[in-house]
């Protein structure tokens, strides 16, 4: 099990391929669960470094 | 305006870009029925005539256009896929007649409001309505062949009609004001479900997290279930059905 939970404005979720499931610039918390990463944070210059660091890749413009 | 009459059997030698056709139609020769970026499509050239035009079996691509409305597709009844998206100015268009139709692609529509009712459409297995000023959901019945359904961030998307869902891979419907969702159980083959930022009451929660434990537990393909932005399920993140699903590694987000 991998509950998480996600209490930042800015938050980030994506799979074992990179690909990024879910950002959200929502305030409010989000609980994650399953075999997938997460990342929040309260800026979203932070967001994008991350982006950048793992290479994470934007699947769906939807 | 011709009569429908004087359409068929027409032949215009030089019907060949723009300019002919626009004199063509200020000839009168041709109904306004259909634009030219319509006819221009076909490719028929120097013969247009109600058979050809009825019998176009290939797929129509106006994507990108600037079209504020695509006229003729009830005459067009023939087409198999519709691509119309990244227009700009296009507010309408009627698909109700063409049931051969297995592709409409309109994403990116900013205005576009209207595409006619499915509820014909048999074939139908590939929609996408994102991004656009849809309001006109209760024409938008799914069929039972359909595979993917995207009618994201449409914003005024209320309610969609799901008879049955059970050939359903792929549901995008979040970033609209959709506050009930039914028929989860039928959603056998559901992938991803993102259904995030909507206005789904506790009990529609608490159905599409029993419905897709359900049918998860039968043939594991679910991969995604998103339904943030909306209530917290019963329970919260103790609500048995998400534990259950997180248990089995299917990435759901709730509030």
């Amino acid at each position: 099990m991998s509950n998480k939970k996600l209490e930042k404005k800015y938050k980030l979720v994506w799979n074992s391929d990179l690909e990024i499931l879910f950002y959200s610039e929502k305030e409010g918390s989000i609980s994650v669960g399953g075999n997938s990463y997460v990342f929040d944070a309260d800026t979203k210059e932070e967001i994008d470094a991350k982006i950048l660091e793992l290479g994470l890749i934007v699947i769906d413009p939807n | 305006m011709a009569t429908q009459q004087q359409i068929i059997d027409l032949t215009y030698a030089t019907l060949q870009d723009k300019a002919d056709i626009v004199k063509a139609e200020q000839d009168g020769v041709i109904l306004d029925t259909f634009h030219y970026g319509i006819i221009n499509q076909m490719r028929l050239n120097n013969r247009i005539t109600y058979a050809d035009i009825k019998s176009y079996d290939s797929s129509l691509s106006l994507a990108s256009s600037y079209l504020p409305e695509i006229k003729g597709l009830g005459k067009m009844v023939d087409i198999t896929s519709l691509t119309a998206y990244n227009s700009p100015i296009l507010e309408r268009f009627d698909i109700s007649m063409c049931t051969k139709l297995t592709n409409i692609y309109a994403q990116n529509c900013a205005k576009l409001e209207s595409i006619g009712t499915t509820v014909n459409l048999v074939n139908l297995v590939n929609l996408d309505l994102s991004r656009t000023a849809f309001k006109d959901s209760e024409n938008i019945v799914l069929p039972v062949t359909l595979k993917t359904l995207r009618m994201s961030h449409c914003g005024t998307v209320t309610s969609i009609m799901n008879a049955s869902g059970r050939n359903l891979t792929e549901l995008q419907l979040q970033n609209n004001a959709i506050s009930y969702v039914g028929n989860v159980n039928t959603w056998g083959e559901m992938t991803k479900c993102e259904l995030q930022n909507n206005t789904l009451d506790v009990a529609s929660v608490d159905r599409v997290l029993s419905g897709l434990r359900n049918t998860y537990s039968q043939n594991q393909v679910l991969t995604l279930l998103n339904l943030s932005g909306n209530v917290a399920p019963t329970g919260g993140n103790t609500n048995a059905d998400y534990l259950y699903l997180d248990t089995q590694g299917v990435t759901v987000i709730i509030d």
